[in-house]
């Protein structure tokens, strides 16, 4: 069993009016500057696979086919072995 | 005429869609679930409007992995009208089968409102309501894609497209995030909605003039 972490972010020239709304409420905090705003999601699962390279691989294809949307997002993969 | 309204789980249109349909006699309506696998008998395929799936992941996301998803697209390589409406654009948006996708609205808040949309040659006034109602096209579309358009900027924020209805580049699917079903009825603020219907409704048979 490998435990699977997809962590989805929109491409940067699509619009995130989450990001600017933050980067505007943020503009409010005088006491710093807060800025450059990327809001993330963060998808956990497990997968059964006979190895690491398996099961990067059905994580990716699962990835591509449903969690993201490939013309508006990018990705980040991570697996490791579940104790 | 046959008409198909498919039910994706959480859809909320159909009901809707159904009466709207109802106004013409030469239309004979069948509800699917998105278990469906053949919608081979079909004439006109709609995909209603209403948060499927409870727009988790993305709206559209889920519907567009469901069985009958499948049979829409062998639908629609078969010429077969296919007409998705608010969440039923993003459903197809998701499954390729339209160019684009949405996004959440520039204010994050839902918005619902009636709206002038430019459609043929004229202007009506039509009903919007979505949460991700901004529509971005990172390629050019055909101005005969081109079906219904917000005047000058979008409802839904100003930086999105002013493309309120597109087609694919054969014409024969359809999506159209105004809710023209809405306004179809006698008591509703407005009926402009039975143009679009008509106008559609006649690609497969004539039903009218609109």
């Amino acid at each position: 069993m490998y435990n699977v972490q997809v962590t989805i972010s929109q491409k940067e020239s699509v619009l995130n009016p989450a990001a600017k709304a933050t980067f505007e409420a943020a503009e409010k905090f005088q006491a710093a500057t807060f800025e450059d705003f990327v809001i993330k999601r963060l998808i956990e699962f497990s997968v059964n696979a006979a190895d690491e390279a398996e099961a990067k691989s059905l994580a990716d294809q699962f990835t591509q086919q449903l969690l993201v949307n490939g013309a508006m997002e990018v990705y980040d993969l991570r697996i490791e072995e579940a104790n | 005429m046959k008409a198909c309204v498919i039910q994706f789980q959480g859809t909320g249109g159909e009901l809707e869609l159904v009466d709207a349909l109802a106004n013409f006699d030469a239309v004979e309506v069948t509800c699917v679930d998105d278990q469906a696998t053949d919608l081979s008998a079909f004439d006109v395929i709609f995909l209603p409007g209403g948060a499927s799936h409870g727009d988790y992941l993305r709206p559209g996301a889920i519907a567009a992995i469901t069985p009958v998803i499948e049979a829409v697209r062998k639908a629609a390589a078969a010429d077969t009208l296919i007409i998705g409406i608010g969440n039923g654009f993003q459903i197809l948006t998701e499954a390729d089968l339209l160019p684009g996708y949405f996004v959440i609205n520039e204010t994050l808040n839902f918005y619902e409102g009636y709206e002038t949309v430019s459609f043929e040659n004229g202007e009506l006034t039509l009903p919007v309501s979505s949460k991700y109602g901004q529509y971005v096209l990172d390629e050019k579309v055909d101005d005969k894609q081109v079906l219904l358009s917000y005047q000058s900027v979008s409802p839904f924020g100003q930086e999105a497209s002013t493309i309120a209805g597109v087609s694919n580049e054969a014409g024969n699917v359809i999506g159209i995030m105004p809710h023209f079903e809405r306004a179809t009825q006698p008591w509703r603020k407005s009926q402009d909605g039975l143009v679009v219907l008509v106008s559609l409704l006649n690609q497969v048979t004539r039903i009218g003039d609109n």
